[in-house]
């Protein structure tokens, strides 16, 4: 690929947080994002470096109308989130952050939890609150339970149950802690209705947590995957990858994924430097691309960068997606997507609805990371299921299917107003907003936030 | 991976007639091939061709749903 502009946006100075016109370049192996403060100067950050190129990786959506609730237009994306009639996609994960209170104190922490101001919104507020987030998104949603750390919310279950009563899946954001201390609250929330969870696991030593997370947290980590397990509670390891510190642990960390069976799939997050972070430099950058060349290098080719594909919900550029059956002899056989012959969504010719999207991306999130009924929590049929060979395949590949995700979230330095406007993880702010992730958590060079 | 084999029920091929061959479908057994996994149902058929026919509570039930979670996001 040559050298030059290969197209041009809008992002913000990182020090004042003004909206700049932006140009996306490419210079040399890398896709830098630049833009010119007239104020703070010229800034430029690489969003891409690798393969597959920066160019062929498309899955352009059409922006999706009438997204719910409106905000008046004020001073423009992204001042007005909430959402604006700028937005361009629904929401297809609602996050809801149920407490402040947290049980680590973790050097990195885009939430910035923990900082001795902590209460816990009561059980009558947070049922409010979801009955309202239902009233606006209907139930085609996963709602994301956080904090915080949100086990040490004292009715969860409850909530969990609520939240199941209302919406397509309900995943708990956690790092673990409870779930390893008290093996009952595994079974609790399984009872509840808890789709899956969403288990913090930056690797496979000890050293990784120290350094992340400011302590040794591996045997911690291990007791809440057994005890989730034996819940029949399906997980999904989550890494916040950085370069130098954790990236060469990915290959490890998906082996171990795959060689249990209700770990559902590793979903990667690569670093940003938004909120607490002491790991926030250039240094430690991973952009998508190099986040699959890790995997496929430390798997020995189990992975392969041609096997990830664009997602449809969200933007382009946010997240790559690999979807997989797993086999009893731990290999993966790639699904939908790439690798398998059918390969039809990397570069389209015309957009595809959003709204569709969505529907279909939650369908598909429940497939991927939903696991297989709990033993003794099946629900009765009125009438017998016919058991056929469709029947029986279709209960191996839920049993089967495994994905390794990763989503670059946006912080000051690499904002590209194109991507949050296609956002579609919110975060609700009571009483009536939600707010595009990476706007939300996002702080200035100086640790001014847009809007925590 | 090796699935059992099994009939579809309540697949009614009275009055069904092959339109290339004008035979009546009868019903046999189909290898249905999905992800590197095989398995065979019972479905109508032509007996002179083998053309299949699949019926629209199969088209529409189960067989949308092996597509959806071959679905990519």
């Amino acid at each position: 690929m040559n050298d030059g502009l290969i197209q041009t946006t809008e992002s913000l100075c990182p020090v004042c947080l003004r909206v700049l016109p932006a140009e996306i370049r490419r210079r040399g192996g890398e896709v830098m994002l630049g833009r010119v403060c007239p104020e703070h100067g010229r800034f430029e950050e690489a969003i891409w470096r690798g393969e597959p190129d920066f160019e062929t990786w498309r899955r352009p959506k059409r922006p999706a109308a009438g997204v719910a609730p409106q905000q008046p237009p004020g001073r423009g994306c992204p001042y007005d989130c909430g959402l604006c009639p700028e937005h361009g996609q629904h929401p297809c994960t609602i996050l809801v952050e149920i407490t402040s209170h947290c049980n680590l104190r973790c050097p990195v922490c885009f939430a910035d939890s923990g900082r001795g101001e902590e209460s816990f919104t009561p059980l009558a507020t947070l049922t409010e609150q979801l009955a309202w987030i239902h009233r606006q998104t209907g139930r085609e949603v996963v709602l994301q339970l956080s904090g915080g750390e949100p086990t040490l919310y004292p009715e969860l279950p409850e909530l969990v149950a609520e939240g199941a009563r209302l919406f397509s899946a309900v995943q708990l954001n956690t790092n673990g802690l409870k779930l390893a201390e008290e093996p009952g609250l595994a079974r609790h929330l399984a009872r509840a209705g808890l789709s899956w969870v969403f288990l913090q696991f930056d690797g496979v030593s000890d050293r990784v947590f120290e350094i992340i997370r400011g302590r040794p947290l591996w045997a911690e980590k291990k007791a809440a995957l057994e005890n989730c397990a034996e819940a029949g509670l399906a997980v999904v390891l989550v890494p916040t990858v950085a370069a130098g510190v954790n990236d060469h642990e990915l290959g490890d960390l998906v082996r171990l994924a795959i060689s249990l069976p209700s770990v559902r799939g590793v979903h990667i997050q690569p670093m940003t430097a938004s909120g607490r972070n002491n790991l926030s430099g250039a240094a430690h950058r991973l952009t998508l691309p190099e986040v699959l060349a890790r995997l496929s290098q430390q798997t020995g080719g189990l992975i392969r960068p041609e096997q990830a594909f664009p997602p449809g919900c969200e933007h382009e550029r946010c997240s790559f997606v690999l979807r997989y059956r797993r086999t009893a002899e731990g290999q993966l056989i790639p699904m939908a997507g790439g690798g398998c012959g059918c390969k039809t969504t990397t570069t389209p010719s015309t957009p595809t609805e959003t709204a569709d999207n969505r529907r279909r991306s939650v369908e598909v999130v429940l497939n991927s990371w939903q696991g297989p009924a709990p033993p003794g929590l099946t629900i009765p049929m009125a009438k017998p299921a016919v058991r056929d060979g469709f029947d029986e395949f279709l209960a191996l590949a839920r049993q089967q299917t495994f994905s390794v995700t990763a989503m670059a979230f946006q912080d000051v330095w690499t904002v590209d107003l194109e991507r949050l406007r296609g956002c579609c993880v919110h975060i609700f702010r009571p009483p009536n907003r939600f707010i595009p992730f990476c706007a939300c958590n996002l702080t200035s060079a100086e640790g001014r936030p847009l809007y925590r | 991976m090796t699935l059992a084999t099994n009939q579809l029920p309540e697949i009614d091929v009275e009055g069904w007639v092959c339109r290339k061959c004008g035979q009546p479908l009868k019903v046999s057994l189909v290898a249905v091939t999905y992800m590197g996994s095989s398995f065979e149902v019972e479905l109508p058929g032509c007996p002179n061709c083998g053309f299949t026919f699949i019926p629209p509570v199969l088209a529409d039930g189960k067989m949308l749903e092996v597509e959806k979670m071959l679905e990519d996001k």
